[in-house]
C-alpha cells in the first residue's frame, strides 16, 4: 500500500466535468445554429474559432479521453479492418474507428463543420486530416507551418499569418459570419492571459515539496487546450494557481514525503497512468515539470497583431523547434526546478515525440550527467503494453537514481 | 553482339554510384550534394556547379544508427544515418532534405547534434497546395539558390539555371521517351531494369546520363531478349532504392510496366511549361508534384489513373516500407480508388533485413488472383 497519502487538487478534480461540458457545448452549437470545427491540438487557432461562435473540438484530446474510459479496442478494431496500420498514430486509428461508425464514448464527437489542421507537428496532422475530410466529405483548411531549423524568423510568421487571415475568410464563408477582429484581439488577449497563469502554476512546482503532480498537471491541462481564448479558461487557471500557490504557503507536496524530482518527455501512457503513481508510492518520486503539459503556455501572445501572435504560437512548439532549443529549454528547467531525473515516454506510433528521445538521453548523460530512461509502449493502444516490463526499467532507474 | 549490355550499363552506374561520384569530385574538384532528389530542386545545385546525387543508405543491418534512431523510425533514414556512421559517405558535402516527414525532421535534428560541423540544410516542402504556399516555396527555392551561393562562392546566373533546366528537362524527355516503350503489348524493359535507369539519373552526373540514356533509346527496339511476365503490373510508393524489392514481384511472373514511385515517374513526368522566370518554373514543378506531402487525395488518384490507363494496367502493387507513415496512410485511400476502378491492388509492406521469400509468397499470391 502507499507510503504516501497523494493530494490530488480539487481543480484537477473539476476537469472531469468540463471535459463531458466541453463535448456538450458542440452539440449546443450546433442546437444554436453555430458551427463546429475540429482542429489538431497543438496551439490551434481557437481564438479565431471562438472568437466567431464556432466551437472547436480536438480529436487528440478525444482519443484521450476514451483511453482513460476503456473504450479503444473496438475503435481500433474499426480502423485497422479499414486498412490503417497498426504502426500508425494510436490517437488517429482511435479517432477513425469512431469517424468510421463505431460505437464511441460521449455518442461519438459532434460532427464538424469545417476540419483545421496546423500542421506544425507531425506528418499524421495533413494525413490524418485528410483521412476525416475525405469520410466526412468536410472542408479542410491545412495551415503550413514551416520546421525552425535555427530561429523563428519574420518570413515564417508572415507566411503563417497570411494563411490564419485566409483561414478567417475560409470561416466567414462556412459560417455566414463576419470575423470581427475586435473580437479576435480579446480572444488572444484571454488566451495569452491563460497561458501565463499556466505558466505561474507550472512554475509553483519548483518548490519543494511540489505543491501539483503529472496526474493533476495532465488533467489540469485541459481548459488550455480546449479552451484557449475564452473567460472560462482564464478563470479556471486563476483558481488553479490559487489552490497552488496556498499549498505552496502551507508547505504541502502532492505527496508527503518528496524525494526525488522527476522530469517528464513524451505524451502520458493514458492506459496506464498509475505509472506515474507507482513512482510517487514506492519512491517518494514526484515529476515536477511535463514538456508536453508545458506546451501549451510557453509562447506569449501579443493581441494587438493577433494573426502574428498566433503564428509565432503555432511555430513555437518543443516538436516544430530545433533540437538545440530543446535542450537549452531542457537544461534550463532542470537546472530551475532541481529536477534528479528524466523519463522519457517514446510512443511507437508517435514519431515527432519520441524520435530524439535517445538522443536527448545521451546528450543529458553525456553532457550534463543527467541521468534519465526511455520507456517505450504506445500513448494510446495498450494491447502491446506491458506493465510489469514498464515497472521493471523504472525500478532499475529509481535505483541508479537512489545510488546517487 | 550481345544486345543488352546497354541496359546492365545502368545497373553498373548505379552500383558503382559512390565510385563515379568520388571520380566526378576529384576530377572536377567541385562539391557533392546528398538530396532526396524527386523534392529538392536539383536544377538549383547543378546551377551552382555541383554534384546532386540522391541519398542511399544501408539496406540490411543498422546496428550504429540505432544507437540514435528508434526501431519505429522508417529504414531509409536509418539505413542513411548507419552509413554515414560508417563513414562511407564521406565525399557528400552537404545534405539537402525536403522536410517531407517525421522520420527526416529527426534524422535532421539527430545529425546535427551527432556531427555539429555537417552541413546539413532542410528545404521546405508545403503541406498544401494553396497560393500563398506556392509563393512561399517559390521563397524558399530562392533562399536556397542564396545558400547554395554562398556554399559554392559562385553567383547563380539565369543563365546558369536555364542550362541546368535545359539538362533536366532533357534528362526527363529521355526517361518519359523509354517509359513510353512501356506501353507496348511487350515492354522491352523490366520493372527493374527501369527501376535501374532511374536510379542510376539520380546518382549520376545527367550529362553522362543523357548519352547513355539516347544511346539505349537507339538501341533498345533491337534487344533480342525481352523480359517475360504475364501480368502487367504498376507498383505505387516513396523512394525504392533497393531493386530487391521490385525484383520480387518481377520473380513471381508480374511484369511491372509504370510506377508511382519517388525514384521513378515521380522523378521526371512533370515537365515544366515555361522557363521565363527560371526559379519560378523550378519551384512550380516540384510544388506541383502529387505526392502524400501536400497534394490533395484527388491529385494522387488522377495521376494513378492516368498511368494505369496509359499503361494498360493490370494490377497495383503498393510497395511499402514499414512505418513509412505518409504512404501508409494514403494506401487506405488510393487502393479503394483503384478498386471502385476495378483495377485490384496490394499493399507489400516490407521492413530490412528483406524477408524475400515471405513477400515472394504474397506477391503470387495477388498475381494468382489477377490471371
Amino acid at each position: 500500500m502507499s507510503r504516501s497519502t497523494r493530494r490530488t487538487l480539487s481543480c484537477a478534480r473539476e476537469v472531469t466535468d468540463l471535459v463531458v461540458a466541453h463535448y456538450m457545448s458542440a452539440l449546443q452549437a450546433h442546437n444554436e445554429g453555430r458551427h463546429v470545427a475540429w482542429s489538431t491540438a497543438v496551439a490551434p487557432p481557437s481564438e479565431a474559432l471562438y472568437s466567431m461562435g464556432v466551437q472547436p473540438l480536438f480529436p487528440e484530446n478525444y482519443a484521450c479521453v476514451s483511453t482513460v474510459m476503456k473504450a479503444t479496442r473496438n475503435m481500433f478494431d474499426v480502423s485497422e479492418a479499414h486498412g490503417l496500420s497498426r504502426d500508425l498514430c494510436s490517437y488517429t486509428r482511435c479517432v477513425m474507428g469512431s469517424v468510421l461508425g463505431c460505437e464511441a464514448p460521449l455518442g461519438g464527437m459532434e460532427k464538424p463543420d469545417v476540419l483545421i489542421s496546423t500542421k506544425n507537428v507531425c506528418i499524421t496532422y495533413l494525413k490524418w486530416w485528410q483521412l476525416m475530410a475525405h469520410a466526412l466529405k468536410c472542408p479542410l483548411y491545412v495551415i503550413d507551418c514551416p520546421r525552425i531549423t535555427e530561429e523563428i524568423q519574420e518570413f515564417h510568421v508572415k507566411y503563417v499569418a497570411e494563411q490564419l487571415r485566409n483561414f478567417g475568410l475560409e470561416l466567414e464563408k462556412v459560417t455566414g459570419r463576419n470575423l470581427d477582429e475586435a473580437k479576435l484581439r480579446e480572444a488572444v488577449r484571454l488566451s495569452d492571459k491563460a497561458a501565463e497563469l499556466w505558466r505561474k502554476v507550472l512554475e509553483y512546482r519548483k518548490f519543494k515539496p511540489c505543491p501539483m503532480g503529472v496526474t493533476d498537471s495532465s488533467a489540469a491541462m485541459f481548459p488550455i487546450v480546449a479552451s484557449a481564448g475564452t473567460t472560462e479558461a482564464v478563470e479556471y487557471y486563476e483558481r488553479l494557481l490559487g489552490e497552488v500557490s496556498e499549498r505552496v504557503k502551507d508547505g504541502i507536496g502532492v505527496i508527503e514525503d518528496e524525494k526525488f524530482r522527476l522530469l517528464l518527455s513524451g505524451i502520458p501512457f493514458w492506459h496506464h497512468l498509475n505509472l506515474f503513481t507507482y513512482l510517487e508510492d514506492k519512491y517518494g518520486a514526484v515529476f515536477v515539470y511535463e514538456l508536453y503539459t508545458a506546451t501549451w503556455g510557453i509562447a506569449s501572445l501579443d493581441y494587438t497583431k493577433p494573426y502574428e501572435s498566433l503564428a509565432f504560437k503555432m511555430l513555437y512548439n518543443p516538436v516544430n523547434m530545433p533540437q538545440t532549443w530543446l535542450e537549452k529549454w531542457v537544461t534550463k528547467i532542470v537546472k530551475d526546478f532541481n529536477v534528479d531525473g528524466m523519463v522519457l515516454l517514446s510512443s511507437r506510433s508517435c514519431k515527432a515525440t519520441s524520435i530524439g528521445n535517445i538522443a536527448v538521453q545521451k546528450f543529458l548523460r553525456e553532457k550534463y550527467g543527467i541521468p534519465s530512461v526511455v520507456i517505450e509502449a504506445d500513448h494510446t493502444d495498450d494491447r502491446a503494453y506491458s506493465d510489469a516490463q514498464a515497472k521493471a526499467k523504472l525500478d532499475v532507474f529509481m535505483e541508479v537514481l537512489s545510488a546517487r | 553482339m550481345p544486345k543488352d549490355v546497354e541496359v546492365k550499363n545502368f545497373r553498373e552506374l548505379f552500383e558503382m554510384r559512390d565510385a563515379v561520384a568520388a571520380k566526378w569530385k576529384k576530377e572536377s574538384g567541385k562539391k557533392v550534394v546528398g538530396c532526396i532528389s524527386t523534392y529538392i530542386p536539383e536544377e538549383i545545385v547543378y546551377a551552382a556547379e555541383f554534384l546532386p546525387v540522391e541519398i542511399i543508405g544501408k539496406l540490411e543491418t543498422f546496428a550504429k544508427a540505432d544507437v540514435y534512431l528508434p526501431s519505429f523510425s522508417c529504414s531509409f533514414m536509418r539505413g542513411f544515418l548507419e552509413k554515414l556512421l560508417e563513414a562511407e559517405y564521406e565525399y557528400l558535402d552537404l545534405v539537402a532534405l525536403p522536410s517531407l516527414c517525421d522520420s527526416i525532421w529527426g534524422f535532421f535534428s539527430i545529425w546535427r547534434e551527432i556531427s555539429p560541423k555537417a552541413h546539413v540544410y532542410l528545404l521546405h516542402y508545403p503541406s498544401q497546395r494553396s497560393r500563398e504556399a506556392e509563393t512561399y516555396f517559390t521563397e524558399v527555392v530562392e533562399r536556397f539558390k542564396t545558400f547554395m551561393e554562398e556554399f559554392s562562392g559562385k553567383d547563380i546566373s539565369e543563365t546558369d539555371m536555364r542550362t541546368a533546366i535545359e539538362i533536366y528537362e532533357q534528362n526527363r524527355r529521355l526517361l518519359k521517351s523509354l517509359y513510353e516503350l512501356r506501353k507496348k503489348e511487350s515492354p522491352p524493359i523490366s520493372g527493374v531494369e527501369a527501376l535501374e535507369v532511374v536510379l542510376s539519373s539520380m546518382t549520376t552526373p545527367k550529362r553522362i546520363h543523357n548519352q547513355r540514356l539516347q544511346k539505349l533509346l537507339n538501341e533498345i527496339e533491337r534487344r533480342q531478349e525481352y523480359p517475360e511476365g504475364n501480368v502487367r503490373l504498376l507498383v505505387s510508393g516513396h523512394v525504392v532504392e533497393d531493386p530487391n524489392v521490385l525484383r520480387v514481384i518481377e520473380d513471381s511472373e508480374g511484369l511491372i510496366v509504370s510506377d508511382d514511385l519517388d525514384t521513378g515517374s515521380r522523378y521526371f513526368w512533370s515537365l515544366m511549361d515555361n522557363v521565363a522566370k527560371p526559379i519560378e518554373s523550378i519551384s512550380r514543378r516540384y510544388f506541383e508534384l502529387p505526392s502524400p506531402y501536400g497534394s490533395s487525395f484527388e491529385d494522387r488518384i488522377k495521376y494513378l489513373r492516368a498511368m494505369v490507363k496509359e499503361f494498360q494496367v493490370e494490377g497495383i502493387v503498393f510497395p511499402t516500407r514499414k512505418f513509412c507513415d505518409p504512404y501508409l496512410f494514403d494506401y487506405t485511400i488510393l487502393g479503394r480508388a483503384m478498386k471502385e476502378d476495378g483495377v485490384p491492388s496490394m499493399l507489400l509492406e516490407y521492413e530490412y533485413p528483406l524477408a524475400k521469400a515471405s513477400l515472394k509468397t504474397r506477391v503470387e499470391a495477388f498475381i494468382e488472383m489477377l490471371r
